[in-house]
């Protein structure tokens, strides 16, 4: 599915041999799953997944239309998920402040087929994770959720960040240096609490 | 699984695949990582019901809140939101200038100050409590070897010239505080004629509204605009008998009690105007150096020279709120050296009026200092 062009990927094509443009129903089949998890992973523990996903292919219906489709599919989805992602803990923020709330302790939802304290373990770490990743920029966030967490290659993520390979490279090594101080920091504040 | 195909892109490991030691930081970062992977995400169910919501047209739990709106109603309503601030702010100072200003800006100490002054001073003359004690040494060694001397009606005739200084107009009401002092003043107007009093345009443009005693401000407003708009000072204080009545722990007893003093000197009623001063022990800030000062001056008319010096001494005392030169401090001066003249202590009368001299060389009592000095009568 992934790198796929929306004409190219079309079911059928009239009598031309124009491609078929792609439905609603299709591009939300192929590709709910993936954008449900891109906005669990850019969201953050904190974030509503679900909600992110649905305002996701909201965006997506209503402008299916003006897709060109000479792009990839994902990449167009990657984007829209970024930003209302982004949007989202934006406004999860100004919540956070506005109204005092404790700080996003992450999600309660228990790994499968894990123990008490394996559980508890991961979930700080996790929290830990996007804790660290929400001191970095939005474009080193998403070039790390993409690489470390999606397990792309550097020319995928290039595409989806609507980079060069070579811009990509250099923008993951900043991400990941940058990353790893936060954690340090992160670990750092964590010990002083 | 290395990163990336290109040329060098064998530098980028992912950290999940680095075997370093435990403790080295890409491998505490991989550990993060593998459990942020492990993040549970949406389920089919639920990805089937969202679905089924979009295709229905709805929207889960108002994912959507307010985000749907288009631009244009966005703006007019942050339009329409400004446009309600600013009228909101703009009817408060409406409603503060209308109701909360008039009752309290009149009672600024420029305002309250001036107008009892003036008053004591015009109405000096036929004072009833006016003692006549004949003519009192100043100094023995006066200028010319001519003792300088005192006149018998000195306390209210020494104030006398100050009939000339033009009373100081309230900065928020142009006129009205002359119009209650021409008022005080018609006495002394040529054929006995008492003026008509000034009104001004804003308050004054009709009679007074009818007491509400449930407002407490609006009734105090009323009066304040009997006394200075209308020039009426006896209605102002059956008005002010009535906020008594009605509030006698009222926020703005203080005020009350400021306006009713002058409603007393515009009646020439020094004895009242006194005996309320008398009842306060307290004169805090600048109004209430200047009430100490009216207070002062009221005793010294009524003859109590021992009391209106101790009024004098705390006037001009360096904490006596006095400090900045200006009328009120060259009221005081020469109140007290009239008083420590009237109460044969002409050294030290000397000594304020030499004072008044040096610092005030065109003041209002600049001639009758002068006299005074050179012991003429």
């Amino acid at each position: 599915m992934r790198g796929q062009n929306l004409h190219q990927r079309g079911s059928g094509g009239n009598a031309a041999g124009a491609p078929a443009p792609l439905t609603f129903a299709q591009v939300y089949g192929e590709h709910a799953p993936t954008v449900a998890r891109w906005a669990a992973r850019l969201g953050g523990p904190a974030a509503d997944a679900e909600d992110i996903t649905q305002e996701v292919f909201l965006v997506v219906n209503r402008r299916l239309a003006e897709f060109r489709g000479d792009g990839r599919v994902s990449t167009w989805l990657f984007g829209i998920t970024a930003k209302v992602a982004a949007n989202e803990r934006r406004r999860r923020k100004l919540r956070q402040w506005w109204f005092r709330l404790a700080p996003a302790a992450g999600d309660d939802a228990p790994a499968p087929g894990e123990g008490a304290l394996e559980q508890l373990e991961k979930r700080e770490r996790r929290v830990l994770f996007h804790r660290a990743l929400d001191r970095l920029s939005e474009r080193h966030r998403r070039a790390l959720v993409l690489f470390e967490l999606e397990e792309m290659s550097v020319d995928d993520v290039a595409a989806h960040l609507g980079l060069r390979p070579g811009n990509a490279r250099v923008l993951l090594h900043r991400a990941r240096a940058a990353f790893l101080k936060s954690m340090v920091g992160c670990e750092l504040q964590k010990e002083l609490r | 699984m290395r990163s990336g195909d290109g040329p060098g892109a064998d530098e980028l490991v992912r950290w999940r695949e680095t075997s370093m030691d435990a403790s080295a930081l890409p491998a505490r970062a991989a550990d993060l990582v593998d459990a942020a992977r492990d993040a549970p995400t949406l389920s089919p169910a639920t990805l089937t019901r969202i679905y089924a919501d979009l295709a229905g047209g709805q929207e889960r739990r108002g994912s959507v809140r307010g985000r749907g709106l288009p631009r244009g109603l966005r703006l007019a309503a942050a339009a329409a939101l400004i446009v309600v601030s600013v009228a909101t702010a703009k009817g408060a100072m409406t409603l503060w200038h209308r109701y909360v200003a008039p009752a309290v800006e009149p009672l600024r100490p420029s305002d309250v100050a001036q107008s009892p002054r003036q008053r004591v001073a015009v109405a000096a003359p036929k004072a009833p409590a006016e003692p006549a004690p004949g003519v009192e040494p100043i100094a023995a060694d006066a200028p010319g070897g001519r003792p300088a001397t005192i006149p018998a009606s000195e306390p209210l005739a020494v104030l006398a010239p100050s009939r000339a200084v033009p009373a100081a107009r309230p900065r928020h009401a142009p006129g009205s505080a002359r119009s209650s002092t021409s008022a005080a003043r018609g006495a002394d107007a040529p054929g006995g004629a008492r003026p008509e009093p000034e009104v001004s345009g804003a308050a004054g443009d009709g009679a007074p509204r009818p007491a509400d005693a449930a407002n407490e401000s609006q009734l105090l407003a009323d009066a304040l605009a009997l006394l200075r708009q209308r020039a009426d000072p006896q209605g102002a204080l059956a008005l002010l008998d009535q906020y008594a009545r009605s509030y006698p722990r009222g926020v703005l007893a203080s005020e009350a009690r400021s306006a009713r003093l002058e409603a007393l000197l515009g009646l020439d009623d020094r004895a009242g105007a006194l005996d309320l001063l008398d009842q306060r022990t307290t004169f805090s800030g600048r109004l209430g150096a200047d009430q100490l000062l009216t207070r002062a001056e009221l005793r010294a008319s009524a003859g109590r020279y021992a009391d209106a010096l101790r009024d004098f001494d705390r006037l001009l005392a360096p904490s006596g709120g006095l400090a900045a030169p200006g009328g009120a401090l060259q009221r005081a001066l020469y109140g007290r050296a009239v008083t420590l003249g009237h109460l044969g202590r002409d050294e030290r009368a000397r000594e304020d009026l030499e004072e008044y001299r040096r610092r005030f060389p065109a003041g209002p009592h600049a001639r009758e200092v002068e006299r005074l000095l050179r012991g003429a009568p």
